[in-house]
């Protein structure tokens, strides 16, 4: 037991000797959360709020409908979401060829007229080509703003005529008197609008459905919990595998031969490697995880559970470390096979991107990566509960990489 | 010039020859580009938007709203009971048609699930304001005149305002696809990691191996090892781009717009990489930390440089960040050259920038560079 702790010992100080890549490879998970997290910070309603869309206005219409539209944009809310520029055709085409905004409106020459004709309509929207989200979501605006204009125009039809008409008359020619009964029939449209809007007759309330264990997007969601274990535990690999990597550069310079010769086994050599990269990951995550507590106020949960959970987590890491170099035959095998395996762990196993957003085909994938199965328990304790699956499914398999780690070592000793 | 090429030749081959060369510069990247292309695609009917409702109206006026919802956007599935898998879900309550004939308030309930969409689902969710918007009209229209006889007197709502979307002129004709997105920034990203991770280490592991020191024993002069070592790395990253804008062609009809000039990016973009990836393998000792600073630095300016997500999305702030990323200057001129049909005077501006981070990081290299440990 002395010689294992002793190699354990040995090998921490050498970490501690040199640590500049054991930190640095603790720092890109948080420059990561970071970068990702301010880019990507919900606002205070948990919704993730886009930047505001540039968008051109172009009035070839210049009468009362199209100043209504125009209007509309000037709205507190609308003013939030959108930079909107009135512009002339010309103006706007070259803008948009440069790519200058979202999308332009374009409202026709004969709008208002065309309405109060009760004729169809033709709103023009240009989208830019290099954005992906922004100028469908002007489409999506415009299109309800035409079917708020389609219902304005029809339910005061008859009103638009008249003001059509008292526009194209003098006012000697008309009468008040033929006028009291549509200014009658307005008011009795007035009456019902508000009856059905004040209050609403009809609203829609939306809600967001999470799965048992799944963190719901709502109120107090913390984003850089949610993407900090993800990253975590993909850089925590490149950790604890430099770590194991030792294992080559001690059997190539003959150190391990050397060790051999004295009264070690090949058992406790292999358990006091597993073992330091353990300890060397422990150490590692729980710093991680203490600074994401001060740093991005990352509420863990139950830090016992948290605790249990990064020291199966490091164990299965330094267990399947271990055993794939014991495989390994050099130290260039080791390094050109171990990352691409971490790399498509993290890619399969949602630390790359959230699990959900990976096809379906492929999500049957992330059970068989370490990065799920953390990732799944951080979120499982962050809600409260006990991740049991977790811990079973990393304690068993790591137990059985690290048997046989140590029979692949050994037999790679003796031949 | 013969021994330029040669250097460079050999270190293009030990490249290839590395066991994890196929991961690195085709598989990898081919898997960023199938999940994050997939994500980002813009193709309208991918973002229909599939909308279940639950129809529990003992009235007909919860048919009535289906029908009002009914849109080429949205896949409508009309049900009367919850199922169990639930993507979005629109319930219309039982009492629906009371409380719309009694006139009083209700609200519907929109119901989307963590996993789903959000793009399709803030589409489901415009056409129901739509909808609800339609109908209300219809009632306000139809005034006080019975309820009961609505369905037979009532004037149907008539879409007069329509919208039709076009791409500005002289630009791309055919909307871009997820893909087109996509690639470019695979390629920029793979193009960073690639040449600083294995040009880093390969000048580190030549100075360590002594290799840069036996190459100066021969006729070859110290201009002419760094030249050979620069041109390397240069093809390693045209390689890189080489294949990815081959498979991209192949597997995702890629469009690059003017090759030519998409080539010239890709080329400038490289040539900064190259000296830079000099420099990371001349003041780091360990492979560990060049591997650690490469990744840092390329996902970093990666993800400034919009490689990762659409640049519209990044916040002003980290917008104006975003332009000390060599990726931020070459992704522009993609945008330019891909989106806008633009010529060489339009990207020139980008290629100034990008030559001037080449200088840079060539003086540094070149003050930096050693022959040995």
């Amino acid at each position: 037991m002395s010689r294992t702790i002793l190699i354990i010992k040995n090998d921490i100080k050498r970490r501690l000797k040199s640590p500049l890549s054991t930190l640095l490879f603790l720092i890109i998970p948080f420059a990561m959360t970071a970068l990702i997290g301010l880019i990507f910070d919900p606002g205070a309603g948990g919704e993730t709020k886009l930047p505001p869309i540039k968008v051109l206005l172009v009035d070839l219409d210049q009468n009362i409908a199209s100043k209504f539209f125009i209007g509309a944009f000037d709205q507190k809310q609308l003013k939030d979401m959108f930079q909107a520029t009135t512009v002339s055709e010309n103006e706007g085409e070259k803008l948009m060829k440069k790519g200058k905004a979202s999308a332009m409106i374009i409202i026709p020459e004969r709008f208002s007229l065309d309405l109060a004709d009760q004729k169809s309509v033709r709103l023009v929207v240009v989208k830019n080509p290099s954005e992906e989200f922004l100028p469908a979501v002007v489409e999506e605006f415009a299109d309800t703003m035409a079917v708020g204009f389609s219902a304005l125009a029809q339910i005061f039809a008859d009103e638009i005529k008249i003001i059509k008409l008292v526009g194209n008359t003098s006012l000697e020619k008309i009468s008040f008197a033929e006028l009291t009964p549509f200014l009658e029939m307005s008011r009795v449209k007035i009456m019902a609008i508000k009856k059905f809007l004040s209050p609403l007759r009809i609203g829609l309330k939306t809600s967001v459905m999470a799965k048992p264990g799944q963190v719901s997007k709502a109120k107090g969601f913390n984003i850089f919990a949610y993407i900090l274990p993800g990253m975590l535990i993909m850089f925590l690999l490149f950790i604890v595998e430099a770590s194991m990597r030792e294992i080559q550069s001690e059997r190539a310079d003959g150190k391990i031969r050397r060790m051999m010769f004295s009264p070690l086994t090949t058992h406790e050599l292999m358990l006091a490697r597993i073992f330091s990269g353990w300890l060397l990951g422990l150490l590692v995550c729980s710093l991680a995880m203490a600074m994401g507590a001060l740093v991005f106020g990352i509420d863990w949960g139950d830090y016992f559970w948290l605790f249990i959970l990064v020291a199966v987590t490091c164990f299965w890491s330094a267990a399947f470390f271990g055993m794939l170099n014991a495989f390994f035959r050099n130290k260039n095998q080791a390094g050109a096979l171990a990352s691409p395996i971490i790399l498509v762990s993290a890619a399969f196993g949602g630390s790359m991107l959230p699990l959900e957003q990976i096809p379906s085909s492929m999500r049957w994938l992330a059970g068989f990566t370490v990065n799920n199965w953390f990732i799944t328990g951080c979120r499982e304790i962050g809600a409260g509960a006990i991740p049991l699956v977790s811990y079973g499914v990393l304690l068993v398999s790591g137990l059985l990489f690290g048997l046989v780690a140590v029979m692949a070592l050994q037999r790679r000793l003796t031949t | 010039m013969k021994k330029i090429f040669h250097i460079a030749h050999l270190d293009l081959k030990l490249t290839i020859r590395d066991k994890a060369f196929f991961f690195w510069f085709l598989a990898f990247p081919m898997f960023f580009i199938l999940i994050f292309g997939n994500l980002y695609k813009s193709n309208p009917a991918d973002k229909k938007a599939a909308l279940l409702i639950v129809n529990q109206d003992r009235g007909q006026w919860g048919n009535y709203f289906v029908k009002k919802l009914e849109s080429p956007d949205i896949e409508l599935d009309v049900r009367t009971s919850v199922p169990e898998k639930i993507i979005r879900m629109l319930v219309i309550p039982a009492d629906f048609s009371e409380k719309l004939v009694t006139q009083n308030s209700q609200e519907l309930q929109l119901r989307k699930n963590s996993a789903a969409n959000m793009e399709a689902g803030a589409v489901a969710e415009t056409k129901i304001v739509q909808a609800i918007a339609r109908l209300l009209s219809e009632l306000i229209i139809y005034g006080n005149r019975n309820i009961e006889d609505f369905f037979a007197a009532h004037t149907p709502f008539n879409d007069l305002v329509s919208i039709e979307t076009r791409l500005p002129k002289d630009t791309v004709a055919v909307v871009p696809s997820g893909f087109d997105h996509t690639i470019p920034g695979t390629i920029v990203q793979f193009i960073m990691m690639m040449v600083l991770i294995y040009g880093g280490v390969m000048v580190l592991e030549d100075r360590k191996n002594r290799v840069m020191e036996r190459i100066l024993f021969s006729a070859t002069s110290f201009g002419e090892l760094f030249n050979g070592k620069l041109l390397g790395r240069l093809l390693m990253g045209l390689m890189q781009a080489a294949i990815l804008i081959i498979a991209g062609k192949i597997f995702f009809h890629l469009n690059l717009g003017n090759i030519f000039l998409s080539s010239l990016v890709v080329l400038v973009f490289t040539l900064a990489m190259a000296c830079l990836s000099i420099f990371v393998g001349s003041v780091l000792h360990k492979e560990e930390l060049i591997v650690a600073v490469s990744v840092l630095a390329g996902n970093v300016f990666a993800a400034l440089g919009g490689c990762w997500w659409p640049a519209e999305i990044i916040p002003p702030t980290f917008r104006i960040l975003a332009m000390v990323s060599p990726a931020y200057w070459a992704m522009d001129a993609f945008h330019q050259v891909i989106f806008f049909g633009k010529g060489l005077a339009s990207i020139l501006p980008n290629l100034l920038i990008l030559l001037a981070f080449t200088s840079v990081f060539m003086v540094l290299a070149l003050r930096f560079f050693k022959i040995r440990e």
